[in-house]
């Protein structure tokens, strides 16, 4: 095949996908065996992700094929979490005012911050705009959780001080900040 | 344990006609178990190096609340036609996946398990054979 072609090969436009749901065999003899599921995975030379043999034992005794999430995770026991390389990529591909790039910006943030993941993104050049987007949307609890873990007093702070600076009308922003005290300071805002 | 990282396409000791078995050998270290299941020749260590690995099994419960096997099973039915041997264990296994038919040994711990269960329960009450 072409390079070209292979590069301008159209996805694939699909049906939506059903869920497995296939019951091979209940045994209630089974149950009390085990309290947790055995989940089989086919290793076979020659299967692929799609088309190995994946089986789950319930601790009810119930043999199934696995669901689509189960074969996922067996497929991928690795789950990737990739966000910087996104965030470049989506740099790299789109003007910052693309609704796109926002949009993609967003979904990533917002998918570090369920995670937790800040780390991840801290000392790149994404740290920045991640922190806005989450000072904006007014949901830097986990933030400041994560700093107070990693012993990041100073960040916590500085996090602070924009949350005053972009949310002026806060109850804590009448606070006297100065140095020293940024427990207390941490206090009111959490009050 | 094996000091040096065994291949598992196997290369382990091979004499035609001694009997061989598909078992588990137990890798994991200290609290952290987890096992491979190879095929050797019976009676062997299980730190030997094996004739050729068949699958791994994790026995401790993940985030998920499942317990992770892998089968290589294309090799499984090699060598059961071989004449290989099964261990208890890793006929359990294979009982409980399906491929063969569910061991008595399964049965046998369920029902245990059920009975310790219910005398938990009510002690006063004696259980009754299923």
């Amino acid at each position: 095949m072409l390079r070209a072609e292979k590069k301008l090969q159209m996805p694939p436009l699909l049906p939506e996908r059903k869920e497995i749901n296939f019951v091979f065999v209940d045994d209630p003899k089974l149950v009390g065996l085990s309290e947790s599921k055995f989940v089989f995975t086919d290793i076979s030379f020659g299967t692929t992700d799609r088309t190995r043999t994946i089986v789950v034992r319930d601790p009810d005794g119930k043999l199934r094929k696995a669901t689509w999430d189960e074969r996922a995770r067996m497929n991928s026991l690795l789950e990737r979490e990739e966000y910087e390389f996104v965030l470049d990529r989506a740099c790299l591909q789109f003007e910052p005012d693309d609704p796109k790039f926002i949009h993609t910006c967003k979904l990533v943030f917002d998918s570090v911050n369920e995670t937790s993941s800040f780390s991840v993104l801290r000392s790149t050049r994404h740290y920045g705009s991640l922190i806005f987007h989450l000072v904006e949307k007014e949901n830097i609890d986990d933030l400041l959780i994560e700093n107070m873990k990693t012993d990041r007093l100073e960040d916590a702070t500085w996090l602070i001080t924009l949350y005053h600076i972009i949310h002026p009308s806060t109850k804590s922003k009448s606070f006297a900040y100065s140095p020293g005290k940024e427990l207390d300071l941490i206090k009111v805002l959490v009050m | 344990m094996a000091s040096v990282l065994l291949s598992s396409s196997g290369s382990g000791r091979y004499i035609t006609k001694a009997a061989k078995a598909i078992r588990l050998a137990r890798h994991g270290c200290t609290n952290r178990p987890f096992f491979h299941i190879v095929v050797m020749m019976k009676g062997r260590n299980q730190h030997e190096q094996p004739i050729e690995q068949l699958g791994s099994f994790d026995p401790m419960p993940n985030n998920y609340g499942e317990q992770l096997v892998s089968f290589n099973f294309e090799r499984i039915q090699y060598w059961i036609g071989q004449g290989c041997e099964i261990s208890t264990p890793a006929a359990e296994l294979l009982g409980l996946c399906g491929f063969l038919p569910v061991h008595p040994h399964s049965y046998m711990t369920a029902w245990r398990n059920r009975r310790l269960k219910q005398q938990e329960k009510n002690p006063s009450v004696e259980p009754k054979d299923q």
